[in-house]
């Protein structure tokens, strides 16, 4: 029941009229020069709410990356020292078979145990391989070699793992009695890589056939170690690598989905833009009419 | 029935409408007065004077028009219902404007807010299990988790800041509703007096509805008026102003109860009889249920929250081997809550310390600091409860703020509505004016033409020569 319109009555609705246009260009024109659809999370609370759990994936899935990184160093470092020790056991055997030969006269024979204690010190340099300073076969141990310069395993038997989602984890090391085997106090050619090799050294010095085959034997089962070593690390980074994928794929969904929650969709807050300020006009416009009409001005 | 009567009914007219004239410029120059109330002349005829004898009996005309009341537009029923909406809407804003601050305190959003720092430091502990024997990265990650500490601090301290803030308007306002009470019953001794000395009351009644206006912007009052032109002003049943008299009411800080963790104080609003009132409507109503009910729970979820971080974290950390043996710490220590959770004193300095291994396990052990990091995986540890706390927070600061503008939007359309019957349109007055102005002329030519009846019965005539 309106009666009356009261030139206070007007006045007041038309100041809240034109207060209403500016705020919604106000607002339109903050969605635009921030790039965000709100600023605080009561303006939308379910979209913040679901915002700040994807923003929240989000940095998890980038620090799951991280992680699956660091892990692929491991993996990347072992595998290359375990492809160089590959390498160096084959010519360990090679000049095994050479040694064997019963042609070899004493000062030859002396020579191919140099070659291979020589060898034998190179193993010992690559299993002390370290990725970020530390021992990759040494476990969780923080002495800086797996292996003493006399051979003897400085580490511990402690596996680093590696988080890559929610409650899952990548075994991304392996120790060197693992790989190396186990040292063995009486029988060195029952003993771990190092050992071996010493022994197959001793033995062709000695020009001591069976024991050379013996150490061939004990040589081919250590590759044997080395190459399922290999192949559990292989593995690994297989595994990294489709963690990876799903971990990409999953930062641009979930970057996706951030995006359409928080970003404002230009081309639509320009439209909301022109339309705010068109109706701001017509406000302004329309008020200004009115404002200078009286009857007054119908009035000698 | 005299040969004069023309002259005294055309007197009375111009006086009638020179009145009008007056009250119309009255009404226009005060058409932008708050609370001015549109005022207007009520004319009445003019019995004709009884004459007894002779010409008794005889039809006459009237004896011309008078002033009856000069009457002051308005609806009373219209303005109290203003009033009301104008006070609930003042307590919405009030508690809406609260709100806004307190999330703005949490910082849901906010890349430095308490959500984004716990996220930071659970990656943190990731970073640690990654190189656990890098100190760099273990004085990141306890930076990461005194940021934690920080942000609950700063928070918490907002919220107190916020409260304290309430307090002292409280009393501010608690004050002046004393002085309008007291002014509201000096202005009714007033307008008694003007009555009784015949004088119009209109200009008081108007300077003490504006005062009641102001009143129920700061405190919601029901405002009962009284036959005799006076009114009584009752605040929760507690009658503040009646018979020209008022009584105060008394700000007082009470301790917080000892339920209550927060320690935050209470407001009591204290009648003089010593009852405690709950005003409810107005900016101190919404001040007081603000800091006795509102901001509290959030300051409680706060307290919560900084033990369940420092709880779970340093379960998992006591147990857990820092480089070198170190084990059996605290990270976090809470003294008493969210406003002084802190780093502990065994590790403020001590990055080492940072348990990142699990006890028997090697030198370089990374499982307790994943442990860590899982921990803010868990959707009920701390994760969980801040993404509660701000979910809760932004939905009631968005369901108070729509409430504010429904309010200010009911109270606007109360306001104006009240408005249209007692507010003053210049069109209607200028009518008005006119028809006034335009009855005075006619007036005027009515006493010229008794003039001019008198001329020709006295000198143009022949009687009496």
């Amino acid at each position: 029941m309106i009666s009356r319109i009261t030139d206070t009555r007007l006045n007041t609705q038309r100041a809240q009229r034109i207060e209403v246009g500016r705020k919604k260009l106000a607002k339109a024109e903050e969605q635009i020069s921030t790039g965000q659809r709100f600023q605080r999370p009561s303006e939308q609370p379910t979209d913040a709410s679901k915002l700040l759990r994807h923003t929240r994936r989000l940095e998890r899935v980038e620090q799951f990356k991280r992680n699956s990184e660091n892990g692929r160093l491991w993996v990347d470092t072992a595998d290359q020292a375990l492809q160089s020790i590959s390498r160096e056991m084959t010519r360990a055997r090679t000049l095994a078979v050479q040694g064997a030969n019963e042609t070899n006269g004493p000062e030859q024979l002396a020579t191919i145990a140099l070659d291979i204690r020589a060898i034998a010190e190179s193993l010992l340099g690559l299993a002390n391989t370290k990725v970020l300073g530390r021992p990759v076969f040494g476990g969780t141990t923080d002495s800086s070699d797996a292996y003493a310069s006399d051979g003897s395993y400085q580490g511990d038997f402690g596996i680093a793992r590696r988080s890559i989602d929610t409650g899952q984890v990548v075994e991304v090391n392996s120790t060197g009695p693992e790989v190396f085997g186990i040292a063995d106090g009486v029988d060195a050619l029952n003993g771990d890589l190092f050992q071996i090799i010493n022994a197959l050294a001793d033995a062709v010095e000695a020009g001591n056939t069976s024991e050379i085959r013996r150490g061939m034997e004990s040589v081919d089962t250590a590759a044997n170690r080395i190459a399922s070593a290999e192949g559990r690390i292989g593995a690994v980074s297989q595994q990294l690598d489709s963690i990876d994928d799903r971990l990409g794929a999953e930062v641009i969904a979930v970057s996706t989905r951030v995006s359409q929650l928080r970003d404002v969709d230009l081309a639509e807050a320009v439209i909301r833009l022109s339309s705010a300020e068109a109706s701001y006009r017509a406000t302004l416009s329309a008020t200004s009419r009115g404002l200078n009409t009286s009857l007054l001005d119908f009035l000698r | 029935m005299s040969n004069f009567s023309g002259l005294s009914t055309g007197y009375s007219a111009l006086l009638a409408y020179q009145r009008r004239i007056n009250v119309v410029s009255e009404n226009i120059a005060n058409i932008n007065t708050p609370g001015y109330h549109r005022q207007s002349v009520e004319l009445e005829s003019l019995a004709a004077p009884r004459t007894v004898g002779f010409w008794s009996g005889r039809l006459d005309t009237g004896g011309g028009v008078q002033v009856k009341a000069i009457n002051r537009a308005g609806s009373s029923i219209l303005e109290g219902n203003a009033r009301r909406s104008v006070s609930v809407a003042k307590q919405m804003e009030t508690e809406a404007s609260i709100m806004l601050q307190v999330e703005d305190a949490i910082g849901g959003l906010s890349d430095r807010g308490i959500r984004a720092e716990l996220d930071a430091m659970w990656n943190g502990f990731d970073d640690l299990a990654n190189l656990p024997e890098d100190l760099g990265v273990r004085r990141v990650t306890l930076e990461r988790a005194d940021a934690v500490a920080r942000s609950m601090q700063s928070a918490a301290k907002e919220l107190d800041s916020l409260h304290q803030g309430q307090l002292a308007t409280a009393e501010v306002q608690v004050s002046r509703v004393n002085e309008l009470a007291s002014s509201i019953a000096a202005l009714d001794q007033q307008i008694i007096g003007a009555q009784s000395s015949g004088a119009s009351p209109n200009a008081l009644f108007d300077q003490r509805g504006q005062m009641i206006n102001e009143l129920s912007t700061l405190v919601g009052v029901n405002v009962q008026p009284e036959g005799d032109g006076q009114v009584s002003i009752t605040l929760d049943g507690y009658l503040l102003v009646a018979e020209g008299r008022s009584r105060s009411i008394t700000f007082q800080v009470e301790p917080a109860p000892p339920t209550d963790s927060t320690g935050l104080s209470v407001i009591g609003v204290v009648a003089s009889d010593g009852r405690v009132l709950e005003p409810s409507g107005g900016s101190l109503g919404g001040l007081v249920h603000a800091a006795n009910s509102l901001i509290r729970g959030d300051r409680e979820a706060l307290d919560n929250l900084a033990v369940a971080i420092a709880d779970g974290v340093n379960a998992l950390h006591r147990s857990g081997v820092g480089l070198g043996g170190a084990t059996g710490y605290d990270l976090f220590t809470v003294p008493t809550g969210a406003v002084d959770i802190r780093l502990s004193d065994d590790l403020d300095g001590y990055p080492e310390r940072l348990a990142a291994g699990s006890v028997g396990a090697g030198a370089l052990d990374e499982s307790n600091a994943r442990a860590l990091a899982n921990l803010g995986d868990d959707p009920d540890g701390p994760t969980g409860a801040v993404s509660e706390l701000i979910d809760s927070l932004s939905v009631r600061v968005s369901a108070a703020s729509s409430r504010a503008l429904a309010a200010k939007s009911s109270a606007d359309y109360a306001t104006g509505l009240a408005d249209t019957s007692s507010g003053v349109s210049l069109d209607q007055e200028l009518t008005e004016l006119i028809t006034a102005q335009r009855s005075y002329e006619a007036a005027a030519r009515l006493i010229t033409a008794a003039d001019q009846m008198l001329q020709t019965l006295m000198s143009t005539g022949l009687v009496g020569r």
